[in-house]
């Protein structure tokens, strides 16, 4: 069963309230217990703020995908007039979205909302079908009208709405047998109707030893200042608290000065006031009664657990869950005697009379001062609590569904659900004030995300030939047999929706072929145009060339807007056997409708030979293909289907059939066509009467094409009449009994796109003599007798050899023989559409900088890279998709850009605004702190949608060394590092990166709730030979000598603070000084904040003799500059990632590196480390190593290991999808 | 910005695209500036042109329109359509054509 839970009561007001915990609480413990069962819980998006924290609640319980969130436009709340259209539209608006899911029950937690709130509940305003049980608390306002109705006339009239739609309910759920039996007479309903299954209380509420000083704390932030009797929950009338106020008032003055009441929880002002009035008036100093406002559920637990006596005198309740939850941390509790809480409570003694003061006031006095009275009071409610459960509940829960009847039948499916939305729109506009422009638009938006947060998504069959006319066809009877059993079991999540085009005109739902073909009513209804969204299933099922070439462009629409589609193939046999097909045209017209499907996503074959010669074409034909485009294969059905067998038989059949029977009769079951080659069977039988073999031959068979020499034949043959028959046009009746007179079928077609003709004579029980072509040998295997050869000799000789083994006994037999029914070749079908090759998800991958340009910075050689792979190999189940923003603007996709980037035309594409679902991925791969920053709020939305959030972090550098950065990067970047750490994981570029950002993100405290993960992946390290300068200067000559003169030093990349360049000219500066010929050579552009290090350099003395600027340089060069050079120098002071190293130990260079954590994480023990931060320190290391050097032992680079572009990108992926699915089940 | 022959020209065409956006953003959320905006723009014929070309890209206008149809058009329609999915503009205008028949229907 799938049950889909409405988790309002937790979303609005009343999640401070009862049922907000029962609720959250019963939604997790039928989570916990549902086996077999799927649960989705639909949360209202009137709520944002909530969604987090029910996500996180349910996290590891659920996977994030069966939380689903549902829109539409507030304010919605009842008691303001000006909302009426609105909370119409938003009642419609959630049934439609609940019956979308295609749940067998939905269940409301809590019907009676949204008088003060911008909850919406309903039932049977616009889904009639589904059953609906709801939560039955209590009917305390119905059962007190003149209290709780009469004086609010609004509230009132919204009340006994809400009881309507419990009478529509199929069964209530009650949380006492009190409640229940109240609501089976309140209600006038059947006994059976509504269930008893009780409540409990979370697993916190415990006895615990609460230190002094939490103790202490609490008190003091609470104003409780001594012992205290307590009370927590709501505070209206029937709560009775003006009593309670009263008999503590009368309580003996000792008990008085050392007990406060305390009343806790959040309490409406006007209600404190008119409680801390009666106090004063009943005598009550101010401090002696407390009221503590909101508290958390520890703290609720701790004052359960401090308080000397709780207090529930409550006249009437549904459970009396505080009652529970006291008893459970074992404080004494006494209640009153009505209602359901002596069911809760289960002692007689501690329970009173709610109506008597002074009757509460005696047993609040034995409940303080009596030691037995207490410990009884304390050992029982520990027993008690035990005997209530959330995994009961959810049981009995589940066995109350379980007893629900369902409604199952296709004609129930299709009716109800093809027509959904638009009964929705037409109901919409019945209640919508007319002319409110803002009003429809976000009304469409909600809707929209509505279909995508929905679970059902359509499966287009296209049946344009079959719905228009029915030639009863072979083809014909593959789709019509198709369309039956997938209207009758869809694949699960989809609704079915035959549509038909003409060339001329679009798609459009063929409504009513389909309600005619179900045997239903078809008069009123209109055929319009198709609609479709991200994740909706096309599906070419009928064959039509000219039509499905018409919309080539728009099958690309189609897939560009993100629904999949895919073709039906049945054979290749007008390329194959082109000369034999009457049109002159049929070859070229197939190749140009294949090359059009091997445009798409995916085509299925009717057999394996088929989908073979189709793979064969394209690899022949270089055609090309998207990277995962599938081919499947099934088998079609061999069972007939129900259809009436026509009947009549001729004047002659009796004749023909005792001739039949008379001798060996071979038949050959099939149109006359060239590619059956009856000509041949008819020569080799010709040859064995020649022979004087005395058999049989019997085609059965309309004319073909090009067939009028054989027909002529035919009609003139000796043998007509005698041994030879031609049975043209014969009923079902006549076929059958012709079969049960033959002896062996012949089948020699040249080829087929299946064997059907091999399965009917297989259903009838008579052998097989096939041609041997693959596809006979698929469907028949070892239970049919093959021949080769085109000749009449061939097939004779054939023949014969079959005759000796048949009066043997040892023909193949085709009895053995297996076939698929239409019911199992269906599920095959619907598995190679929804299972093969349907990325029904998105991973959204964020390219705001790369789109706007491209400056070949090390990020964006990293996105480039990434992208490269990612779109050529995409995730199994995911489409890749390119997304970007700007300041100003949403997201949109990136449609353009991924055209050029893939180099193919991108005239016809527009960048779209994006739509999401849950189960998306959104990856944000590039680095746009301003952008991302101003979208914060909307990647909030997305997680709220059920979409996981990640970004990419290449490093921290900016905020743990801003003196190398302009000033306000740092402000920026911190900001940035805010949005990244609200998401759900972010993925680093080395080991040392991912270490920085879990050290930073410890210091604060997150608005998100569930878990962050933080992972590590190496970027790729090959040579990226793309653009950049070309060519080599004139005076490269002249330095690559004096380079091989000394040692030469070598130092690449821009010139920024960070990586040390300054403190690298001083060191050798000293080494100069000292007589110590080195070359330093500085490969790389002027970046920022090097004013003064520039101007040294320009200046410098050793210019061109000893030291060296190479700006700018092209690769050719750096390649000789490498060559040239003894060992690389990597100062930074910090890096993302190791790269620099990389290069050099791909040219073989050794290296002195800075011992910072990222360079160790790529070198290893590859490399030679310094850490001294002065010039004169850094010359000792230059010795050193130089000594090293001369002796041969100085640390290569030669074996470092680095990973490849190929490599780090599918890692990557592989990690971001893995983040985002992996977290539950 | 990079300066020289071409950098004027690419400053103007950045401030054109800017305050076109602007003016569509600021026309459709502000009636007030509607109807000023709208004599405005008319006496610019490219720039009008150019209105109803992202007018179209943006799929609020039929691909068949004729050119009656201007900027009068662009700016009546309510703002933030231009930023919603296909699927959510498919809906609007399902919408729209629902509730126009109800109302002639009750006529």
């Amino acid at each position: 069963m799938r049950i889909v839970i409405d988790m309002q009561g937790a979303q609005n007001e009343s999640r401070f309230r009862g049922i907000g915990r029962y609720t959250l609480a019963f939604a997790q413990a039928v989570a916990r217990n549902r086996g077999e069962h799927e649960i989705i819980l639909a949360l209202s998006g009137l709520f944002p703020e909530t969604i987090e924290p029910i996500r996180a609640a349910f996290h590891g319980l659920l996977p994030q995908e069966n939380i689903r969130v549902w829109h539409a436009p507030g304010p919605v709340r009842e008691e303001e007039p000006g909302n009426k259209a609105r909370r119409e539209a938003a009642e419609l608006i959630r049934e439609a979205f609940l019956a979308s899911l295609q749940p067998d029950v939905i269940h409301i937690c809590s019907l009676f909302e949204g008088y003060v709130d911008d909850a919406v509940t309903s039932i049977g305003r616009f889904d009639t079908s589904t059953p609906v049980s709801v939560t039955i608390y209590d009917l305390i306002p119905l059962l007190n009208g003149e209290k709780y109705l009469r004086p609010y006339p609004r509230y009132e009239e919204a009340y006994h709405r809400k009881l309507q739609y419990l009478q529509r309910a199929a069964i209530g759920l009650s949380i006492s047998e009190s409640s229940r039996k109240e609501a089976v007479e309140a209600l006038n309903v059947e006994g059976s109707k509504i269930v008893n299954v009780s409540t409990a209380i979370d697993p916190h509420f415990h006895p615990s030893i609460i230190d002094d000083a939490a103790a202490g704390r609490l008190r003091t932030k609470l104003g409780i200042r001594r012992n205290f009797v307590f009370y927590t929950g709501g505070p209206d009338e029937r709560k009775n608290l003006p009593r309670l106020i009263r008999a503590y008032a009368s309580l003996p003055p000792s008990l008085r000065a050392s007990h406060q009441l305390v009343f806790a929880g959040k309490m409406p002002e006007d209600y404190v006031a008119r409680f801390r009035h009666l106090a004063h008036a009943a005598g009550l100093k101010a401090d002696e009664l407390v009221f503590t406002g909101y508290v958390t559920d520890e703290e609720l637990v701790q004052l359960y657990n401090l308080c000397r006596l709780y207090v529930f005198p409550s006249w009437h309740e549904g459970f009396g869950l505080p009652a529970l939850e006291a008893m459970a941390c074992s404080a004494p509790v006494i209640a009153a005697n009505t209602s359901s809480l002596p069911e809760v409570i289960g002692l007689q003694e501690a329970l009173f009379d709610p109506f008597d003061v002074a009757a509460i006031a005696a047993k609040m006095a034995q409940g303080l001062e009596d030691e037995n009275f207490r410990s009884t009071l304390r050992e029982h409610g520990l027993k008690q609590a035990k005997k209530f459960s959330w995994d009961e509940t959810a049981k009995r829960a589940f066995a109350a569904w379980e007893a629900l009847p369902i409604c199952d039948s296709a004609q129930c499916l299709y009716v109800d659900r093809s027509q959904s939305h638009n009964r929705l729109i037409d109901c919409l506009a019945n209640v919508l004030l007319a002319n409110d422009d803002k009003m429809l638009a976000r009304l469409a938006s909600c809707l929209a995300q509505n279909q995508s947060a929905g679970i059902e998504r359509q499966l287009l069959l296209d049946v344009s030939e079959l719905s228009q006319r029915d030639a009863a066809t072979d083809v014909q009877r593959v789709v019509r047999s198709y369309l039956k059993y997938l209207l009758e079991s869809p694949p699960p999540g989809f609704r079915v929706e035959p549509v038909y085009a003409t060339p001329n005109e679009g798609y459009h739902y063929a409504r009513r072929f389909t309600l005619r073909s179900l045997g239903l009513n078809a008069t009123e209804v209109v055929d319009e145009p198709m609609q479709w969204q991200r994740g909706d299933l096309f599906f070419g099922l009928d064959m039509q060339h000219h039509v499905q070439l018409a919309h080539a462009e728009f099958y690309q629409r189609l897939r560009q807007d993100g629904v999949i589609v895919k073709f039906l193939i049945y054979d290749l046999l007008p390329i194959q056997l082109d000369k034999l097909f009457y049109d002159p045209n049929a070859k070229a017209l197939h190749e140009q409708w294949l090359t059009m499907i091997a445009g798409t996503d995916g085509a299925v074959c009717i057999s394996k030979a088929t989908a073979d010669a189709f793979e064969e074409w394209i690899n022949r034909n270089g055609i090309t293909t998207i990277p995962r485009f599938s081919i499947d294969w099934l088998h079609i059905g061999g069972d007939i289907e129900g259809s009436q067998p026509s009947k009549g038989l001729p004047t002659d059949a009796q004749a023909v059939l005792e001739i039949m029977q008379s001798r060996p009769t071979f038949l050959c079951v099939s149109t006359l066509e060239p590619r059956k080659r009856q000509h041949q069977i008819l020569n080799a039988v010709e040859l064995l009467w020649a022979e004087g073999l005395d058999v049989n031959l019997v085609f059965v068979g309309q004319q073909g094409w090009q067939m009028e020499g054989l027909v002529e034949t035919l009609c003139n043959h000796p043998e007509r009449g005698h041994r030879l028959f031609w049975l043209e046009g014969i009923s079902d009746e006549y076929l059958e009994k012709v079969y049960a007179a033959s002896t062996c079928l012949i089948a020699a077609s040249l080829n087929e796109g299946f064997g059907l003709p091999l399965i009917e004579a297989a259903r009838h029980g008579i052998p097989i003599i096939a041609r041997d072509i693959p596809v006979f040998r698929e469907v028949a295997g070892d239970s049919a007798f093959y021949f080769k050869g085109d000749a009449a000799q061939d097939l004779a000789e054939a023949i014969k050899v079959w005759l000796r083994l048949f009066q043997l006994g040892e023909h193949p037999k085709s009895t053995n023989m297996r076939w698929s029914t239409w019911r199992e070749s269906t599920e095959n079908l619907k598995k190679a559409l929804v299972q093969k090759n349907y990325p029904r998800r998105q991973l959204l991958v964020d390219i705001s900088e790369l789109v706007q340009r491209d400056v070949h910075t090390g990020i964006q050689r990293v996105v480039r890279n990434v992208l490269k792979e990612w779109l050529h190999h995409p995730p199994e189940g995911y489409r890749v998709e390119l997304a970007y923003a700007t300041v100003h603007q949403p997201y949109r996709y990136a449609r353009q850009f991924t055209a050029q980037f893939l180099g193919i035309p991108s005239d016809a594409l527009t960048d779209e605004p994006i739509d999401v679902a849950p189960g998306d991925i959104f990856f944000a791969l590039d680095l746009k702190p301003e952008v991302q920053t101003a979208h914060a709020v909307f990647y909030q939305y997305l997680r709220q949608q059920g979409l996981a959030v990640q970004f990419m972090v290449y490093d921290l550098l900016c905020i743990q060394q801003p003196e190398h950065f302009v000033p306000h990067v740092a402000e920026g970047f911190s900001a940035w590092l805010q949005v990244v750490g609200e998401s759900d994981g972010a993925v680093c570029i080395s080991k040392a990166t991912a270490d920085a950002l879990a050290e930073w993100m410890q210091g604060t405290t997150w608005r998100r709730q569930r878990p962050f993960t933080i992972q590590w992946n190496h970027i790729g390290a090959d040579l990226d030979k793309s653009a950049g300068p070309r060519g080599i200067p004139s005076d490269a000559e002249k330095i690559l000598t004096k380079l091989c003169q000394y040692a030469t030093f070598l130092m690449v990349g821009t010139l920024e603070p960070r990586k040390g360049h300054a403190q690298v000219l001083d060191a050798f500066e000293k080494l100069w000084q000292q007589g110590t010929e080195v070359n330093l050579v500085i490969v790389g552009k002027q970046g920022w904040m090097v004013e003064k290090l520039v101007e040294r350099l320009r200046a410098h003395p050793e210019l061109n003799k000893r030291l060296f600027w190479l700006e700018g340089i092209s690769d050719e060069y750096l390649e000789k500059v490498y060559a040239a050079s003894t060992c690389l120098i990597a100062a930074s002071y910090g890096e993302g990632f190791g790269l620099p190293l990389i290069e050099a130990a791909q040219h073989k260079l050794p290296i002195m590196a800075r011992d910072i954590p990222v360079f160790r994480e790529a070198a290893g023990e590859h490399a030679y480390y310094f850490a001294s931060r002065d010039p004169q320190g850094l010359a000792h290391s230059i010795e050193a190593w130089l000594s090293l050097y001369e002796k041969g032992k100085h640390p290569r680079s030669d074996n470092m290991p680095w990973v490849t572009w190929k490599e780090s990108a599918a890692r990557l992926m592989s990690i971001v999808v893995g983040a985002a699915t992996g977290e539950s089940r | 910005m990079r300066r020289g022959r071409d950098g004027a020209k690419r400053v103007a065409k950045r401030l054109m695209a800017t305050s076109l956006d602007l003016l569509i953003r600021l026309g459709t959320s502000r009636p007030w500036v509607k109807r000023p905006a709208l004599a405005l723009i008319r006496r610019y014929p490219r720039i009008e042109a150019r209105l109803r070309q992202l007018a179209a890209l943006h799929g609020f206008i039929d691909h068949t329109s004729t050119s009656a149809m201007g900027a009068n058009m662009l700016l009546e329609l309510p703002h933030g359509l231009e930023n919603l999915p296909p699927r959510a503009r498919q809906i609007y205008a399902q919408l729209k054509a629902a509730i126009k028949q109800k109302q002639e229907e009750k006529a």
